[in-house]
């Protein structure tokens, strides 16, 4: 090769070089965390932000995670640190409206508008997200909470029907404890699985506004209508609907005890479908779903569950980038490979609701027919909710006692809200 | 057989029944001492039994079986997931990165400050020691914010410096008290017999008290490491990105919100546990001898 040569190939070289370090340059930071930490997780979230740093060259997303529980101390360290990433995952609630009251979260109302999303996302999923009038918290996927059963057990015990009224639960609790199965399992080691029987309980015998009340602290817990809801999980504990020892297990050993056939059903969020489903079991022959009885057919019924979403700190050194990523995570692509990915329903209803598998999709059309309510720890303020969950786990290990401990949590409600 | 006979027959034969005895009992006590220490030792190694039975197991598996059966099939498969998917050998890096400079300089700091404060008592030094063994009673968590804010703005943020710095400031108090009670109990007269042979400061510490103070550094030295490997705020403080993080708080990430991944978790576990496991095996003869000092004056 002569020196002339090498010389312009030296030159070319030079050129497409800096021409790749200005596109590169050109390229704007976009940095999110998210607590989808665990495998499956993390490459679904990959998976997604490759294609969306495909789809938009312009920008370079930065994507880092963090456990869920130690995502909650991180992300307000940098919020208060004024170092935050440009967009970060979190709980719509009661979470989210604590970080709305210190001002850091940016309103997303036009954005939500010029994005048109109150076509695709339900308006009960929408409101949850909605705090003092404006949208913070833009949802990625919703959990809805619900009885996960086994059919084989179901049907070993003559039960082909599944109850919908409080009464037939009662039946069929009864023809299950007959048949030899704990009828409900339940892990609540690390308190938060027992929360949804006190969500629905309230919510099915005192309304869904009164619960509402409840976690504003606009009522108490030492009010009748709590004492009433009480009872009515009362009720199943002291006929031993429940399998021993509540508080020695977490809630995927319930969930275990269900698919073994030790137990018939446990009330859990539809994530449970995704520990069944790597374990191999099967949707509608191994598992399949029905929702929480109505108690009082004059009450209003909701869902309980949890909506997981994306903020954007008013302090994002990238706010447009942060938009540009939140509206590709709308996109009913996304939104479809999240949802089947992490075993959820997809925020928005545009995506192809034949993608679920059928026990999913009994649990999403049941969504869309009813109000949507945050469990409890995502509807009260956290310390309330320490002082809601202590009380849950108190109730299980001796339920006799439960006027008492309805008393110190409302020694805890005062301190919270000021009596 | 005579009276007198008879009269000392009975206490022979007595004290040879007592010895035939005495080994039996002795015999019985030392079986009951191993059943009970075999008992505690099954107690003791229970937690880590179930973390290598679930560590060889699918999560279908411990779903099925729970964690306190054998393996249908061991697997290593966890390890390679934690070992490779996890990340582990960049947090094991990291981890290594961050414990054993701010162990190293923690200590050297606790030897410098603890001799001087010994050996070389000036006015004020009893204060300087109550100050700085002060800084033990300071939870981490008052100064977390204000730290964060110190090294965001000192572009320190989401690399492993905060966590060397941090740990030595926090190691310098315990260290200080540490070495200062133990040069303490040696005779100052060693000392000044080294200084009279016209050895300087740093040569009396290097080269006559270091040496006989090597069971009080094995001490120290396994303790800060295990703190040091074992902490998980400051990383969750500190860092953004994996390439910062250590082995810690990699183990927490395994688990996700509702997932779980027990399996890969106990292989992390275990693969974490390795470093300190070696220290203290390392150390251990000097550790046990550190712990011992001073329990038996005179």
């Amino acid at each position: 090769m002569s020196k002339r040569r090498i010389f312009h190939l030296l030159i070319l070289a030079v050129i497409v070089l800096s021409t790749n370090a200005v596109l590169v340059g050109a390229q704007s930071e976009v940095s999110i965390v998210h607590y989808y930490s665990d495998a499956l997780g993390q490459a679904t979230m990959a998976g997604i932000l490759e294609g969306f740093n495909a789809a938009n060259p312009e920008y370079a997303v930065v994507d880092n995670s963090a456990g869920h529980e130690d995502f909650k101390t991180q992300i307000l360290v940098t919020i208060a640190g004024n170092n935050p990433p440009d967009i970060f995952s979190y709980w719509a609630g009661a979470r989210t409206q604590f970080i709305v009251d210190a001002e850091r979260l940016t309103p997303l109302d036009d954005w939500w508008t010029e994005t048109g999303l109150d076509e695709v996302v339900p308006a009960g999923v929408k409101a949850a997200g909605t705090h003092n009038g404006h949208v913070y918290n833009v949802p990625m996927n919703v959990h809805v909470v619900g009885f996960f059963y086994n059919p084989k057990v179901m049907e070993a015990a003559g039960i082909t029907e599944m109850p919908a009224t409080w009464d037939e639960f009662l039946t069929v609790c009864e023809a299950l404890k007959a048949s030899g199965v704990a009828p409900i399992a339940l892990g609540s080691r690390n308190r938060w699985p027992a929360q949804y029987w006190f969500d629905y309980t309230v919510s099915r015998t005192a309304g869904p506004e009164y619960r509402t009340k409840l976690m504003n602290g606009e009522a108490k817990y030492s009010d009748p209508e709590v004492q009433v809801a009480m009872e009515a999980w009362k009720q199943l504990t002291d006929a031993g609907y429940f399998a021993a020892d509540a508080n020695a297990y977490d809630w995927d050993e319930a969930a275990n005890m269900v698919a073994n056939g030790d137990a018939a059903m446990t009330l859990m969020g539809t994530w449970i479908t995704g520990l069944w489903n790597a374990n191999g079991l099967e949707p509608i022959t191994d598992y399949d779903f029905f929702p929480f009885p109505v108690i009082d057919p004059e009450i209003p019924v909701v869902v309980h569950g949890s909506i997981d979403g994306w903020v954007i700190p008013t302090n994002a050194k990238n706010p447009d980038g942060a938009k540009a990523l939140l509206a590709w995570m709308l996109t009913p692509e996304v939104q479809q490979t999240w949802a089947l990915g992490q075993g959820a329903l997809a925020a928005s209803t545009a995506i192809d609701q034949t993608a679920y598998n059928p026990v999913m999709a009994k649990a999403a059309a049941y969504l869309a027919t009813v109000d949507f309510l945050s469990g409890y720890d995502l509807s009260t303020t956290p310390p309330m909710a320490e002082g809601g969950l202590d009380m849950f786990a108190m109730f299980m290990n001796d339920p006799a006692g439960y006027v008492d401990y309805l008393a110190e949590t409302q020694l805890v409600f005062d301190d919270v809200f000021g009596g | 057989m005579t009276e007198a006979t008879r009269a000392v027959s009975i206490p022979v034969d007595s004290a040879s029944a007592t010895s035939r005895r005495a080994p039996l009992s002795a015999r019985l006590r030392t079986v009951i001492l191993y059943l009970l220490l075999t008992a505690l030792l099954i107690l003791y190694s229970l937690p880590s039994i179930g973390v290598v039975l679930t560590s060889l197991k699918s999560n279908a598996e411990i779903g099925r079986e729970g964690i306190w059966t054998l393996p249908d099939q061991a697997s290593l498969e966890n390890f390679r997931v934690a070992w490779e998917t996890g990340n582990a050998q960049k947090y094991l890096l990291n981890s290594l990165k961050v414990t054993i400079p701010a162990t190293v300089i923690s200590i050297l700091f606790g030897v410098l400050t603890g001799y001087a404060l010994s050996k070389l008592s000036f006015p004020g030094s009893d204060s300087l020691f109550t100050f700085l063994v002060a800084g033990m009673f300071i939870p981490p968590q008052v100064v977390m914010i204000p730290l964060f804010r110190m090294f965001n703005r000192a572009g320190l943020y989401d690399t492993l410096w905060p966590m060397i710095i941090v740990h030595i400031g926090f190691g310098i108090p315990i260290c200080t008290l540490v070495m200062k009670n133990f040069f303490s109990t040696i005779p100052t007269a060693i000392r000044e017999a080294a200084v009279i042979d016209g050895a300087n400061e740093l040569r009396v510490l290097i080269r006559v008290m270091l040496p006989l103070s090597l069971p009080s550094l094995a001490v120290l030295a396994t303790l800060q490491f295990t703190w040091i490997w074992n902490d998980f705020l400051w990383p969750v403080i500190f860092t953004r990105s994996d390439d910062a993080r250590t082995i810690m708080f990699g183990l927490a990430s395994l688990r996700g919100q509702y997932s779980v991944a027990y399996g890969t978790q106990s292989a992390m576990a275990l693969i974490a546990s390795v470093p300190t496991l070696v220290i203290f095996i390392f150390f251990q003869k000097y550790f046990i001898r550190g712990l011992t000092l001073g329990s038996v004056k005179g």
